[in-house]
């Protein structure tokens, strides 16, 4: 275990070389200032200013560690198998002791570093947007989620990439239409499985905003009694489970290039 | 032992990529010959733990080489295909992977440098891949074959790209590494390539071992094949007729009107008639090419035997 942990700065370090830096801040600023785009183009119809309270938060939460996580998710994560095997990386990596597992990690770290740093930026921008009564504890809550759900959908998109390589990216969308969307908000116990309800969860807990009791109470059956670090722990283990899922399954897997079969 | 397979056999569905290959190889240098597409990359991959055989057992250093870092740690791999981020330099992807290999910061370094100036890339390492030419990407991917001092190389195509003096340089290292006792293991389908640097021979075809051992060992079987001959003549008909009256041809072929194929268990006794023949004026003769000594016409036999086709027959 150690052996292979201690590969996987190698792969972090690559990332970090100044040319693909600069590549990763330029994605991470594009997918950054959409949803900086968006809510600008809504203060344009709607003052903020006058009614910034839970709502507003819940239209940042939608925004960030909902669309904007998800999204650079499915553009760094979910096609990390697929493109090792594209430039038949998998090839000279997986011939390395440990290679695989510490190249499939590094690789994941950066996507969740990369995702971090357009949702910070983009909270921090959108907070300067949205003035929240007390914005300093607001924007601290959404960076901590904007983290939380880039590790966690991270890991379930990985995940789904090595399961299915070619079409890794069309099975993320699929879980976030069918598992996250659509169950996260059934009134019914599984929607405890999903992402959203514990990193919404941990929004009413932590996010001290007028409205936020009013808006609690309509939406009481979505959001238990739960502490929130039980919330916390069950995203560690669904972190925790997918990348060790992720990790059997690439290597298990013949990560060839299927024509050359 | 250095490699050993027993009765392995890979398949993609229902196609095969090698077949019931059963071979034991000492530590040495070996070139596995082919032509495209006979499961050379395919045991290349089995041997280095990318594929998992269908049947039968692979070891490499007496070990499996599935998800094995053991034998990684003794392997260095150079695959047919470029592999590598084409955004970042020689330097940095050598270092990586050196690192990625558990080597320290100031080892990688070292060994990183050294790598490259051994294929000549010194000059260019801080370059962008992208920007190399092919013969220098090729280069790069024996660079991060050797710079770990592998016991085991094992190259796919490693010449191919090369320039004559790129080709000359690569021949004389893995030669200095087999003589260093390093074991090497070159896929190639140019014989010549792997003539200057190979001992011993393994030929594979159609996913099978056609033949094997040392360059002595399978010119021997050659020594009851007919050798193919052509010559250009004015009457191939003619000539054609004579050979067979001498008894100096096994086999004849008419190739167009001033073409013919011999094929002869005797070509000594054949070029030595001849003269003979040419000399009672009914034949002239303006060109002959016999098929060479070299590997290339051992392998062309042993596939034609192995596809079933009877030189004498046809």
């Amino acid at each position: 275990m150690w052996q292979m942990l201690r590969r996987i700065p190698a792969v972090v370090k690559l990332e970090f070389r100044p040319r693909l830096l600069l590549g990763g801040l330029g994605r991470a600023a594009v997918l950054g200032l959409l949803p900086v785009f968006l809510v600008w183009s809504m203060q344009q119809v709607a003052d903020f200013r006058d009614s910034a309270d839970f709502q507003e938060a819940i239209l940042l939460f939608i925004l960030m560690p909902g669309l904007l996580c998800i999204l650079c998710q499915l553009f760094w994560a979910s096609p990390i198998v697929q493109a090792g095997m594209e430039e038949n990386i998998w090839s000279v990596v997986g011939v390395r002791p440990y290679g695989k597992t510490a190249f499939l990690l590094g690789k994941y770290l950066m996507a969740v570093c990369w995702t971090i740093v357009a949702g910070w930026g983009s909270s921090l921008l959108c907070a300067w947007i949205i003035p929240f009564p007390n914005w300093r504890q607001t924007v601290a809550v959404f960076a901590a989620l904007v983290a939380l759900s880039a590790f966690a959908y991270g890991a379930i998109f990985l995940f789904l990439g090595a399961l299915f390589i070619r079409r890794g990216m069309v099975a993320a969308v699929a879980y976030v239409v069918f598992i996250e969307a659509l169950t996260g908000t059934l009134p019914a116990l599984i929607h405890h499985l999903t992402v959203q309800y514990h990193l919404r969860s941990l929004l009413f807990q932590w996010v001290d905003l007028p409205r936020r009791d009013s808006i609690q109470m309509a939406v009481r059956w979505l959001q238990e009694e739960i502490p929130w670090w039980a919330h916390l722990a069950a995203l560690a283990i669904y972190t925790v489970v997918m990348l060790t899922l992720a990790v059997i399954v690439v290597n298990r897997k013949e990560l060839v290039k299927p024509e050359e079969n | 032992m250095m490699i050993e397979l027993d009765h392995v056999t890979k398949l993609y569905g229902l196609v095969l990529g090698v077949n019931d290959l059963n071979v034991s190889l000492q530590p040495g240098a070996y070139g596995l010959v082919g032509p495209n597409g006979s499961g050379k990359t395919t045991l290349l991959r089995l041997l280095t733990g990318q594929l998992r055989p269908s049947m039968g057992r692979v070891r490499v250093l007496g070990q499996n080489p599935w998800n094995n870092a053991v034998v990684f740690r003794k392997l260095g791999y150079c695959p047919q295909e470029d592999g590598f981020p084409a955004h970042i330099t020689a330097w940095e992807w050598i270092y990586f992977l050196l690192t990625l290999a558990g080597l320290d910061s100031r080892e990688a370094r070292r060994r990183t440098e050294e790598a490259l100036a051994m294929v000549d890339l010194a000059d260019v390492q801080h370059r962008r891949i992208a920007a190399y030419s092919r013969g220098m990407r090729q280069r790069v991917k024996l660079a991060q074959a050797l710079a770990h001092d592998p016991e085991l190389l094992i190259l796919d195509e490693p010449f191919s790209g090369l320039d004559p003096v790129g080709r000359h340089q690569m021949i004389r290292l893995l030669r200095q590494r087999e003589q260093a006792g390093k074991g090497i293991l070159i896929a190639t389908h140019l014989l010549h390539d792997v003539e200057a640097v190979a001992r011993q021979f393994l030929l594979i075809c159609g996913g099978r071992l056609l033949a094997s051992g040392d360059a002595e060992e399978i010119f021997s079987l050659l020594e009851d094949l007919p050798k193919e001959i052509h010559i250009r003549t004015d009457a191939p008909r003619q000539l054609a007729r004579d050979l067979v009256a001498l008894e100096l041809a096994d086999s004849v072929r008419l190739l167009g009107d001033d073409r013919l194929w011999v094929a002869s268990r005797n070509p000594g006794q054949l070029y030595a008639q001849l003269p003979r023949i040419i000399q009672q004026g009914r034949v002239s003769v303006w060109e002959i090419a016999a098929a060479d000594s070299s590997l290339q016409s051992l392998f062309d036999i042993l596939l034609k035997i192995h596809y079933g086709v009877q030189i004498r027959n046809s």
